[in-house]
């Protein structure tokens, strides 16, 4: 017969039992918020990714680059405009974000803190799928399609920037990749000799080399250097010691050459006597208001990869180390960004404005694009004279080498080769000022070329579309 | 008995449970394309919920009706637990709900059954083992998988586990008989209670026959169930702690041997012990579960807006895991408070002067039972006790469970109105 | 009516009828905790006849120190049956506990069917046994310490 005191006693176990397991799940609940649900087997974290409505991308026509769309399984990133994969980057739920994509990745996800008791509302309560901002960026679709199309799928990369502004009008990078199918090229891609993920405008960085030749003649206009006196042995190739020897990128018809010919076809020889003629005017002097130490990035894009530059510079005397920094294959390198930076300020009268590509944002609750406030902090590289002078200069270089038809806007160009470790670089940068279009500058770099025949058909390919562009 | 205890509160909290089984059923209406037959599911619950209020109140006035009140509520957050998890089964599971009710109010209604529980005893015991027997060899399993544990009967659509209602005949034996063995006068008249066949053979038979369902059907959960609760029956009518420790002893005995020589007890016990480094292997189960009560927090993330469909068979073993993903602790806290509430009135049914001892132990015996496995299934989910795979009473998917689980309400709604 | 305003109200719903439902349930359990209906009623305990059974006014004796049973009619239990001696048996209190005494009754007394030879101590549901009479016991277990 039980009697009441062992009813008690199993009453009490019961109830405390079930106090425990109360405890136990509360212990879950509460402490496992941040071990539990943050480890990376958890399938929840992959569901909540996937019901992200990211916003779209858009260039500064608000054409549509990448765009979230609902298929039968689910929610798809689409990106439409193959020749901007390569700044795009990509986005995906197995390998994460790359290029604009990983860069923009806050607002494109909407990811921010809970901010108010109806955003709190919104989001835990009813469970609202997180809805990412559109962006706007500075492309153009049209010069980017152009861009690449002269590259021709070579190796290497292309920009354009905004002169004025520093928008970033196009850049692009080969070998590139489909971010529509990245899922499976993956293990692909990421083996690639090529290295499609890196960008090279961005991240390349490459001896300054023949780039040099812009430095030494904005310091020769600047001190009042003659420039129609002619160099003899202008075309010769100048030994730089250790097997590298530097000629012309583009082989000139005489062998005497003023310093604008020897831009023009890229010969080092007319520089590394220059050199001598102002004792005061070292390589590191004419250098420091280019800023190559400090160069302009893009924010929150990778940083510039850093290079080993030639090793074996021991055995080398003085004066070759002296002479290999006057033609740009010392210490100093650039980014193919950096130089575009260069190049707009000899267009924007010696003042280079930070390169920018976001412009603006559209919140999914606001029909209207918001700028993106852009405070990237110009540099005077030059004064307005020189750069006036350096300008036309620099279209006598164009016209030497691409003769332009009746009343195209000023444009100038030159060439230049680059050594890197074994590898040859090839460098086409200008600009073209088309006055109330804006001053575009741009910079083409071709990898691992030593034949200018390809450098020049870019060019052609490269003026013909900025003219009919207008 | 009283005829004033408070029947009016009845229908408060009938309409509270049907409030809150409504906003759930429309919650998943919101959450998924509109499925009718869940509006089906819920009129047959309130049919269900009225209809058993009204029929007690009309044959049994003096019932507790609290034992009516917390069960519907479980029941019915039951379907909407199935509806949300595996809509596939709601139908059927509703089906049960009514045939399970109807069997409790015959149960409660007629005061045969408790006089025929004691009286055939033997021919219930001898027909239930019969029952073991038949699935030992016949035992089928629904999915028709070779290695899940054959523990059904069949045929054709139709599946019954008759483990579960050997729980029942089970509990009324071991009730009428340690009830005439009187065994606390025996230990205050100092006669020896030691080691009398009596009452170790009933030990000794129990702990065989859970042995039985262990090594034969690879039931880890039902095997426990029983030697647990007879354990507690042991110790209510003797109020000696000493048969209880003996019992524990063998219980730890058998688990040992159990580790030893059997996979499926190795497996349950390794993952318990650290799951962590087989999360996404054999632990897989308890770890997800885990994550779902992290997910949940305090308030759930709402119905149909969880994950818990990442937990295999979250609808039977584990609807726990998944009430704690979408109704949050809130939710937790409302089922363990539910089962307390059952735990004290079911056993406040044994603490009242009214019954014989084969009534208080029935009554005391049945309630153990649907919280001792309510405790296996909750702990085990939690990871304080190995898993065991026994269903959550009056919640998880399962009609033989659901149906025995109202059998053993109707039998302690009569308890409760006073047995004569 | 807009999705969201609708999730957000069945949340509401939810959330306020489970709370409601818990808080109706401890108030149910409160006031019966407190005005416990069988504690007043029984004091210590009470006997009552269980056969031959009347139909629905039970026979029921609340327990004192001494209850008697017999057939003459002075007994607190008067026993109407020819089996029954005139002072059959007795139930005492001694000691905090219950005790059945056969009286030298001529047929004997039975507790759950076996005849007593002595003194025994009485538990809550015993079954006490006088000719055809027989008498289930029932004990108040809280109101036994005092």
């Amino acid at each position: 017969m039980p009697d009441s005191r062992t009813i008690r006693h199993v009453l009490a176990g019961t109830l405390i039992c079930l106090a425990l397991v109360g405890l136990s799940a509360t212990y879950w609940a509460l402490a496992g918020q941040h071990s539990l649900l943050l480890r990376e087997d958890n399938p929840r974290i992959i569901e909540a990714q996937r019901d992200i409505v990211r916003g779209g991308i858009y260039d500064r026509n608000a054409r549509p680059l990448a765009e979230t769309v609902q298929l039968e399984n689910g929610l798809a990133r689409r990106y439409n405009y193959p020749t901007t994969y390569s700044i795009l980057g990509y986005y995906s739920l197995r390998y994460g974000v790359g290029g604009a994509e990983s860069a923009y990745d806050a607002l494109l996800s909407g990811a921010r803190p809970i901010d108010s008791i109806a955003d709190y509302f919104q989001r835990r309560i009813l469970n609202l799928p997180q809805i990412g901002a559109d962006i706007m960026l500075s492309l153009d679709v049209e010069i980017q399609d152009a861009l690449v199309r002269a590259l021709d799928g070579a190796a290497g990369t292309a920009i354009v920037l905004d002169a004025r502004s520093g928008a970033v009008l196009a850049l692009a990078s080969q070998p590139s990749f489909d971010p529509n199918s990245l899922d499976t090229d993956w293990p692909a891609l990421i083996e690639a000799e090529g290295k499609p993920f890196f960008n090279r405008a961005l991240q390349g960085n490459y001896p300054l080399g023949g780039n040099m030749a812009v430095i030494w003649l904005a310091q020769a206009i600047a001190g009042g250097f003659d420039l129609s006196w002619r160099f003899t042995g202008a075309a010769e190739p100048v030994d730089l010691g250790d097997g590298m020897i530097a000629g012309c990128v583009i082989r000139p018809g005489a062998a005497e050459l003023t310093l604008g010919e020897a831009l023009t076809y890229g010969c080092p020889a007319p520089f590394a006597s220059f050199r001598q003629t102002d004792s005061a005017a070292t390589a590191d002097v004419v250098l420091s208001p280019f800023a190559f130490q400090d160069p302009f990035t893009l924010p929150a894009f990778p940083q510039p990869a850093t290079i080993n530059l030639p090793a074996n510079v021991e055995g080398l005397s003085p004066a070759v180390l002296a002479l290999r920094q006057a033609l740009g294959q010392g210490d100093i390198t650039t980014t193919p960004l950096h130089l575009a930076a260069v190049m707009a300020a000899i267009a924007n009268d010696g003042l280079a404005v930070g390169p920018s590509l976001l412009t603006g944002s559209r919140p999914t609750d606001i029909d209207q694009w918001q700028p993106q406030s852009l405070e990237s902090a110009s540099r005077r590289m030059m004064d307005a004279e020189t750069a006036r002078r350096l300008r036309s200069v620099m279209q006598d270089a164009r016209a030497r080498l691409w003769p332009p038809p009746q009343d195209s806007p000023p444009s100038g160009a030159h060439v230049a080769r680059s050594f890197s470790g074994d590898k040859t670089q090839l460098w086409l940068n200008g600009f073209v000022d088309a006055d109330e279009a804006g001053a575009f500058a741009f910079v083409v770099l071709l990898e691992d070329r030593e034949d200018p025949s390809q450098l020049l058909s870019v060019g052609r390919a490269l003026f013909d579309s900025f003219a009919s562009q207008r | 008995m009283v005829g004033s205890r408070g029947q009016g509160n009845v229908w408060l909290l009938l309409l509270l449970a049907g409030a809150f089984i409504f906003a759930g059923m429309a919650l998943i209406a919101t959450a998924r394309s509109p499925r009718a037959d869940q509006w089906t599911s819920f009129a047959v619950w309130i049919l269900c919920a009225l209809g058993a209020a009204s029929v007690l109140r009309w044959r049994l006035p003096s019932h507790d009706p609290l034992l009516l009140a917390l069960p519907m509520f479980l029941s019915g957050w039951g379907l909407v637990a199935i509806e949300r998890l595996a809509p596939a089964f709601a139908d059927r599971q509703t089906l049960w709900l009514a045939i399970s009710v109807l069997a409790m109010l015959g149960v409660a209604v007629f005061p045969q059954v408790l006089r025929w529980l004691r009286g055939y005893r033997y021919s219930l015991l001898a027909a239930a083992l019969l029952l073991l027997g038949a699935t030992i060899v016949l035992g089928r399993n629904p999915s028709g998988l070779d290695f899940a544990p054959r523990l059904w009967l069949g045929a054709g659509a139709f599946y019954f586990q008759p483990s579960e209602i050997m729980k029942v005949i089970l509990v009324a034996f071991m009730a009428s008989y340690l009830a005439e063995q009187n065994l606390t006068r025996r230990a205050r008249n100092n006669e020896p209670t030691g080691l009398s066949l009596r009452l170790v053979g009933p030990i000794l038979l129990m702990w065989l026959l859970s042995m039985v369902i262990l090594v034969w059907q690879r039931d880890l959960g039902t095997a426990m169930l029983f030697f647990i609760v007879f354990l507690l029956l042991l110790y209510l009518s003797s109020g000696d702690p000493r048969l209880v420790l003996g019992g524990a002893l063998l219980v730890l005995v058998a688990g040992v041997v159990a580790y030893q020589l059997f996979d499926v007890v190795q497996l349950r016990v390794d993952i318990w012990l650290d799951p962590w480094p087989e999360a996404d292997g054999r632990a897989y189960q308890i770890v997800q579960s885990l994550m779902a009560f992290a997910a949940g927090g305090i308030a759930g993330t709402g119905v149909g807006m969880g994950s818990p469909g990442y937990i295999p068979v979250v609808h039977s073993d584990f609807v726990f895991a998944a009430i704690a993903e979408e109704w949050g602790l809130l939710g937790v806290i409302a089922i363990l408070s539910s089962f307390g509430v059952l735990a004290w009135r079911g056993l406040g049914i044994a603490l009242n002067h009214q019954g014989s001892a084969f009534h208080k132990l029935l009554a005391a015996g049945l309630t153990m039972t649907l919280l001792v496995q309510a405790l296996m299934i909750m702990a085990g989910v939690l990871k304080l006790l190995p898993l065991t795979g026994v269903t959550l009473p009056f919640i998880s998917y399962g009609g033989s469970s659901l149906f025995a689980c109202h059998i053993m309400l109707g039998l302690l709604l009569r308890l409760s109105a006073g047995a004569r | 009516m807009n999705i969201e305003l609708t999730i957000f109200l069945l949340r509401l719903l939810a959330g306020l009828s489970l709370v409601g439902f818990l808080l109706a349930l401890f108030a149910v359990i409160w006031r019966q905790g407190v005005q416990h209906p069988a504690a007043d009623r029984a004091g210590q305990g009470f006997l009552v006849r269980e056969q031959p059974t009347l139909a629905e006014d039970e026979l029921r004796c609340s327990l004192r120190p001494i209850v008697t049973l017999g057939r003459a009619a002075g007994n607190t239990v008067v026993i109407n049956d020819d089996f029954a001696s005139a002072s059959h048996a007795r139930i005492v209190l001694e000691g905090g506990r219950w005790w059945l005494e056969d009286r030298e009754s001529r047929n004997g007394t039975q507790l759950n069917g076996e005849t007593i030879h002595r003194r025994t101590i009485l538990a809550d549901g015993d079954e006490i046994g006088i000719g055809k009479y027989r008498y289930r016991l029932h004990l108040n277990q809280e109101n036994m310490a005092s």
